[in-house]
């Protein structure tokens, strides 16, 4: 099918999330690509930190955005639209990342992974403990499992509420205590232990 | 055994902000007189610290336009109504999965033996490549020189890249050429079909057959390919617009006005926003149809729809551009999108139809049998020139 005239989205640029969710509930493609073009890239982020740099992360943008056609309309607007995307990719993420092979791949992947370094290094031998730290957060990060990891990563590292987290994964705010909860211990005594080591 | 301290839960609190101004200045009193409570919160301002330490990944720009080109093709549209459901929708998505897997696993281990490559490689002078297939995925590295390559039309399932030093080709079933030296990419000439060019730093551009990368006229916002004009104007349209055509000064100020919309088509098409590039390019169509642009800026309108899957749509504008420019340069290629909207339909008469100049002057012609694919055996309809 045709049509004529030129992208609305291109046109409207400043056009809100809201509008654009509906047009692309509506079937509107250009919208699709407008909501993309400016949450792609946090979603990408916060998948990257949910699944531990999994090499699905691609591909779990790609089912997040190809679902907003379908989903859109369900968005009410109590959540930003970044936060929204934000609580699908998460329970894609969540759905996929069951496999017991995938999640051990991506701890080693980990393992194995270079800390980052620091901009700072006027005490190299205080700079390279801190990186040790780093990669031993980074394994205890990737030890959680990959619920409470969601929790944290959504809370700690993405700055969302609490109740904005219940209501986006569909878990009870108390379960987002506890996860948080677990996940901060866990986190602490693995840096404990990486300070000690 | 002791007691765990029945205040260590206001760590957390604290560290959330949970707590009233009081209460915080009551914990950390009690802090200083609780070697357990200290312990705690000084590990709390330790992880807060090492987080924000933490490298954050970015994606590239080059993975994000490939997942954008994507989600656009796939969310084509004559998908379900919206409201089927998330919950719906996650079970049908999981379900996909599982018998995805399934079907990717017993295909493994039915597997005696591995699959025939898909491209045909050969190479001109010296040239350091490598070609390997892994399940449906087939790559060709080229590491330096020149490789001519025909790849055989890929099933929905298959990919095939070409991986170079600075970037990739992407193609469906299509004979072209790369050429690499000195750790980048030189050259890509299309013989038949559409490759896609992906080299970091620049936008991702679809290629059709004749055309070449970089292109030949490199300065923006030049035109992608470059305008042909090897048809007689008054040939080209339908009486009605042939009044306008009378008159050439108007005719030349009409496409000076549409320069800058062309331009802009052709940067949402080199970016891969080929729903955006087609709509702009219909835009400027319909604005500027006595333009000496309009030849190029209908079949790029087509290509642009084929290039989002909507094979349908690309098809009845391609239909157009071969009526209104029947010596177009792109004649061919338009050609083919009819032919294969038309045989993906099962309207083997159409596909046939559209292809019969091309296939009676070559019957071996491999872009043209592509196109026609499984409607060349329709005992049905006679084969042109036969």
């Amino acid at each position: 099918m045709k049509t004529r005239g030129p992208s609305a989205a291109r046109l409207a640029p400043t056009e809100s999330d809201a509008a654009l969710l509906e047009r692309v509930a509506a079937g509107d493609l250009a919208s699709l690509g407008t909501l993309y073009d400016r949450h792609a890239r946090d979603v990408w982020r916060i998948l990257q930190r949910v699944t531990g740099g999994s090499h699905d992360v691609d591909d779990l943008v790609h089912a997040t955005f190809l679902a907003l056609p379908r989903v859109a309309a369900s968005f009410d607007g109590r959540s930003s639209c970044k936060s929204w995307l934000s609580g699908i990719a998460v329970k894609l993420s969540l759905r996929r990342g069951r496999s017991v092979r995938r999640f051990a791949a991506m701890v080693s992947r980990l393992a194995a992974s270079q800390p980052h370094a620091r901009a700072v290094a006027s005490d190299p031998e205080g700079d390279a403990d801190r990186r040790r730290e780093v990669v031993a957060l980074d394994r205890a990060i990737a030890r959680l499992s990959p619920k409470t990891r969601a929790v944290f990563v959504l809370v700690e590292l993405e700055g969302l509420e609490r109740d904005e987290v219940a209501r986006l994964l569909d878990i009870p705010m108390a379960t987002v205590r506890t996860r948080l909860f677990n996940g901060k211990r866990a986190l602490r005594a693995a840096c404990g232990r990486g300070r000690t080591s | 055994m002791r007691r765990p301290c029945d205040r260590l839960w206001q760590v957390d609190a604290t560290d959330a902000g949970l707590l009233s101004p009081s209460d915080v200045l009551s914990f950390e009193r009690h802090r200083h007189t609780c070697a357990e409570c200290n312990k705690e919160a000084n590990a709390a301002g330790r992880l807060r610290s090492l987080l924000e330490d933490r490298p954050s990944a970015e994606p590239t720009d080059l993975a994000l336009r490939r997942v954008r080109a994507r989600v656009l093709r796939d969310a084509m549209p004559g998908q379900p109504p919206a409201s089927s459901g998330l919950r719906s929708f996650y079970w049908a998505f999981a379900s996909m999965l599982m018998l995805g897997a399934l079907i990717f696993a017993s295909s493994r281990m039915l597997r005696a033996r591995p699959l025939p490559f898909a491209a045909t490689v050969t190479t001109e002078g010296t040239a350091r490549w490598l070609q390997s297939r892994e399940s449906e995925v087939e790559r060709v590295d080229l590491r330096e020189g020149i490789v001519h390559l025909h790849v055989r039309k890929q099933s929905k399932e298959e990919r095939f890249l070409v991986d170079l030093p600075d970037g990739e080709i992407e193609v469906r079933g299509t004979t072209f050429e790369v050429e690499v030296r000195g750790g980048a990419t030189r050259h890509v000439q299309v013989q038949e079909g559409v490759v896609t060019v992906r080299i970091r730093g620049r936008a991702e551009v679809a290629l059709a057959a004749g055309e070449t990368w970089p292109p030949a006229v490199d300065a923006a916002p030049g035109p992608l390919p470059e305008p042909s004009a090897n048809a007689p104007r008054a040939a080209r349209f339908d009486s009605p617009m042939r009044d306008r055509l009378a008159t050439p000064a108007r005719s030349r100020r009409a496409a000076g006005e549409g320069t800058r919309g062309y331009a802009e088509a052709i940067e949402l098409y080199q970016g891969a926003h080929y729903s955006e590039a087609a709509e702009a390019f219909a835009h400027f169509a319909s604005k500027h149809p006595t333009s000496s642009l309009d030849d190029d800026a209908l079949f790029l309108e087509a290509l642009s729809l084929a290039s989002v899957g909507r094979l349908d749509a690309a098809a009845l504008v391609a239909g157009e551009h071969v009526q209104r420019f029947p010596a177009s340069f792109h004649k061919k290629d338009a050609a083919i999108l009819v032919a294969r909207a038309a045989r993906d339909r099962g309207d083997c008469r159409e596909a046939r139809r559209a292809l019969a100049t091309w296939w009676a002057a070559n019957p071996e012609d491999g872009a043209v049998k592509a196109a026609i694919g499984s409607c060349s055996a329709d005992p049905a309809v006679p084969q042109p020139g036969l």
